[in-house]
């Protein structure tokens, strides 16, 4: 038994309350819910280091129900106990052990608190104690609720019925995650048991609520009290609601209760891990009668309905708010969109689509989870809001006419398309069906290419006079096999997939050009692997840019760019913006000003690399205020423009017209 | 407080061992690996597995392709070491099971890094972040529980608030973890002062990276804020 962070100053008895068993389902959200109170909160537990990293902020104490001592500790100078703690195995076998801590325990508990004048005590009990058939929980429960009304405390027992919520634990994680993996659900018997089931964080709000003991003056002391949720439905409703909210289609086919049942005494013999117990089977063939109005009545017990807790159980947020994103391409590009929206709030991915059905496997296990389709069609079937295309670019044009016939908002990842005359397609079928398009360039949403493209507005460096860019890798060193190196799939090389970003980060700088002249060279690939250009603007300002994935000593993509202008010199690369300048100018002083990425803002989020969360952030903002994006279709397209003149400059020898 | 070095290649770490550092933040890189492992005064953190490099690699040769590589460049008395794991998870690597497959790289890495004195293996921020936006616990528990003999394991990530409260969430136990830390507030996320409050909670061992200009007032706030230790990246 060890005693931790028992804090040296005695907390006054009056503010401690004890939790027991606060690591389990219930007992963490009445934790936090008791800390967002701010009430003072010690755990009782067994593992001290899962505590600490469950919750900070709370006190520690050690031990389990089956020591007296270590009880004793732990109810020493409280004010009230929450007591969650109880052994649910259902195992023939561990019969004894659930008579130790579910009522040799609550002995020990009731001990404790009486001989320390800790009066108040509220047991989280279940409402299996009222049910003729039980399992050992059940038993074993009633039995400690009978200790509890025989003790000389202010106790209150609250019996919830079946509580769901969101997390790993409980029955009705179980559940989910059956219905995610089984080909059809198996629903015990007919299935047309009803049943209540009550939301996690209610159940919180009543213990909270019961603790206070003052809610419309009425005293919840020597009472025991039913919780169960708003909505009164079968087993079989219960399932279909969850499917259909989960958004998986899967039959409902009955399995007898007698081959549930001995499925689960035998399987009891060899492990406790059972998907359902038997106490849970029970559950689940008995109804029970529960009454909510002594709840109402002597604390405003209002539990929420059924579908609004599945649908937070499910979503985490009110669905009506969330939008839904489809992933298109699950190869390298799909799998960071997909996880950079797996942590932006607000936004769920639906759907899956790939035509290469063994990827599905190698994408849940980097837990990435949605319905999977081989079947554009079927995909399209599914709720969406907006997709994600990340695709080999020869394919992007015919995904975006079925897309966007749909309604649906499209972010797609560069380059826009194989062809000008695919990209030109693109566009006008975003135009005609009016929906969101972003183009994933997401240089222009770095921070140190916004801060030069301010510098530039302003003015700073007088009217430009010409430029330098670069983009190089080290990727293609000898002859490459696959989609990238296949001008038709991918639209070309490294002009297309590198010299892009620096294509866009100029045209976000500067603007369009008015001419192109480029000279590919293509020493290991069927594509270019390098390009040397030269882009022309008015006024006879020119810029050179250099683009090679074959160059040695970048392990990523380095981009360079130096534009100079009358009064100096802006040169941007990966981590600075540094100014040159020969006056000074709107707060620029004269000489040299270096601008780092780490002085500049960071948004919260960055997966995959920078500019990826900030690009998707501002997709999902545009989809949800119908807005427009930073690198919308327009701009993709105009990128494209400088992609193709490149190359038909250099098949044709010549400078060419924009 | 200590101060290390983040370096990625052996030209970095040359200089720096000259110029007196001792403690090298690096990762799987041959030459880096071949010069830090001839000096006899020098101790390692490690970021596994190489991410960008197993991107690039497994956009050319596919994950199997990549795989197999990897464990072809192994000495005979590393694949024998390697034998048990892959073993143990055979069906999941035939199914490509990400969640087996990334700490199996990152065994393969720590492999090539016993040669050198390594203290610490930190898991790549890609893989980190990934896993955390996702919900992936398995892969991080997979992680931490590789069999490495007198090596920390910790896990490296940009995103210190999110790691914090997914963490939390799952009752995951990670002493160890490498952030983002700059006087400036770059790349502290959520915001800096969540970073501040994370760290000061003192849950775990923070280690701090990143580039920066005036070693000594970073070091200062390194210090105030109670890193373990930093490593300067070069």
């Amino acid at each position: 038994m060890v005693d931790r962070r028992r804090s040296e100053n005695m907390v006054r008895k009056s503010n401690l309350i004890l939790v027991t068993g606060a690591t389990g389902f219930i007992g963490q959200v009445v934790v936090r819910t008791l800390l967002g109170r701010g009430k003072k909160i010690r755990c009782f537990v067994r593992d001290a280091q899962r505590t600490e990293a469950l919750f900070s902020d709370v006190e520690i104490v050690t031990g389990d129900m089956k020591n007296k001592a270590s009880i004793e500790n732990a109810v020493s100078g409280v004010s009230a106990v929450v007591h969650l703690a109880a052994f649910t195995s259902e195992k023939e076998s561990t019969a004894e052990e659930s008579m130790a801590v579910n009522v040799d325990g609550m002995k020990l508990l009731v001990e404790a608190c009486e001989s320390q004048a800790v009066k108040r005590l509220v047991i989280v009990s279940s409402q299996s104690t009222k049910r003729e058939r039980q399992g050992n929980y059940g038993l074993t429960k009633k039995l400690a609720d009978d200790v509890v009304r025989k003790s000389t405390l202010d106790w209150t027992i609250v019996q919830p019925t079946l509580v769901y919520g969101p997390g790993q634990k409980g029955l009705f994680a179980k559940l989910m995650r059956l219905a995610e993996t089984l080909p059809v659900f198996p629903v015990i018997g007919s299935g047309d048991y009803k049943m209540q089931p009550v939301y996690v964080d209610d159940v919180a709000d009543a213990l909270v609520a019961v603790l206070n003991n003052n809610n419309n003056n009425n005293n919840t002391i020597h009472k025991t009290y039913d919780l169960a949720g708003a909505t009164r439905l079968s087993f079989k409703e219960l399932l279909q609601t969850m499917l259909r909210e989960m958004q998986q289609q899967k039959k409902i086919v009955s399995v007898p209760y007698w081959a549930c049942s001995l499925g689960i005494s035998i399987l009891s013999l060899v492990t406790s891990k059972l998907p359902i117990t038997k106490d849970n089977l029970l559950g689940l063939v008995q109804e029970t009668t529960v009454d909510l109005e002594p709840a109402r009545r002597d604390f405003g017990f209002k539990p929420r309905s059924f579908v609004e807790g599945i649908r937070k159980t499910i979503w985490g947020v009110d669905p009506d708010n969330v939008v839904k994103v489809g992933i298109i391409g699950l190869g390298k590009m799909g799998l960071v969109h997909a996880s950079v929206l797996s942590a932006l709030s607000g936004v769920k991915i639906t759907a899956l689509f790939d035509v290469n059905a063994s990827v599905r496997g190698s994408v849940y296990s980097l837990g990435i989870k949605a319905p999977f389709f081989t079947s554009l069609d079927d995909f399209l079937g599914q709720p969406l809001d907006a997709v994600i295309v990340a695709v080999p670019p020869a394919f992007t044009a015919s995904i975006a006419e079925k897309c966007a016939a749909h309604g649906l908002a499209m972010f797609i990842e560069k380059p826009l398309a194989n062809s000008l005359e695919q990209a030109c397609k693109i566009q006008e079928i975003v135009l005609r069906h009016n929906v969101v398009a972003a183009v994933g360039y997401m240089y222009p949403y770095r921070s140190l290419v916004q801060k030069a493209k301010e510098i530039l507005d302003a003015g700073v460096l007088g009217k430009i006079n010409s430029f330098e860019g670069s983009a190089f890798v080290s990727q293609v060193m000898a002859r490459k096999k696959g989609w990238r190196y296949d001008k038709k799939t991918a639209g070309g090389g490294c002009v297309a997939l590198h010299g892009s970003h620096l294509l866009s980060e100029i045209y976000f700088l500067l603007g369009m050009p008015l001419r192109v002249d480029g000279k590919l060279y293509f020493p290991y690939s069927a594509v270019e692997d390098k390009a040397f250009v030269t882009l022309v603007y008015p006024e006879m300002v020119r810029g050179t840019v250099k683009v090679s994935w074959s160059e040695t000593g970048y392990r990523s993509l380095t981009l360079g760019l130096t534009i100079t202008g009358e009064n100096g010199t802006l040169q941007l690369d990966e981590d600075t913006v540094t100014l040159d300048l020969k006056s000074k100018k709107k707060g620029y002083s004269v000489g040299k000003t270096t601008i780092r990425r780490e002085d500049l803002p960071t948004f919260n989020l960055e997966i995959g690399g920078e500019g990826y969360a900030e690009e998707l952030n501002a997709f999902i903002n545009a989809v949800r205020q119908k807005g427009k994006v930073l690198v919308g279709v327009r701009e993709g397209y105009n990128i494209q423009r400088m992609i193709e003149a490149i190359y038909n400059s250099h098949a044709q020898q010549r400078e060419v017209e924009l | 407080m200590n101060k290390g070095v983040h370096v990625a290649a052996q030209e970095d770490a040359e200089k720096a061992y000259t110029s007196g550092e001792r403690f090298f933040l690096v990762t799987a890189e041959r030459d880096v690996l071949h010069f830090l492992s001839s000096k006899e005064d020098v101790s390692l953190a490690a970021i596994v597995p190489d991410a960008s490099r197993y991107v690039r690699e497994m956009t050319q040769y596919g994950l199997v392709g990549m795989a197999m590589r990897k464990v072809r460049s192994l000495g005979i008395v590393n694949l024998l070491r390697l034998l048990k794991p892959v073993l143990r998870s055979g069906l999941k690597i035939k199914k490509k099971d990400m969640r087996v497959l990334v700490p199996l790289l990152a065994f393969v890495e720590y492999l090539e890094l016993r040669k050198c004195s390594l203290e610490i293996m930190f898991l790549h921020y890609h893989l980190t972040d990934m896993a955390l936006a996702t919900g992936n616990r398995v892969l991080l528990e997979n992680y931490l529980k590789l069999s490495v003999k007198n090596v920390r394991l910790g896990l490296m990530t940009k995103n210190l608030g999110l790691l914090d409260k997914r963490l939390g969430e799952w009752g995951l136990n990670v002493n160890t973890v490498l952030a983002p830390f700059q006087l400036s507030g770059y790349g502290m996320r959520p915001t800096q002062k969540d970073c501040e409050v994370i760290i000061k909670k003192g849950k775990r061992d923070y280690y701090g990276f990143g580039k920066v200009v005036d070693v000594e007032r970073e070091e200062k706030y390194a210090q105030q804020i109670g890193l373990k230790e930093w490593f300067v990246s070069k």
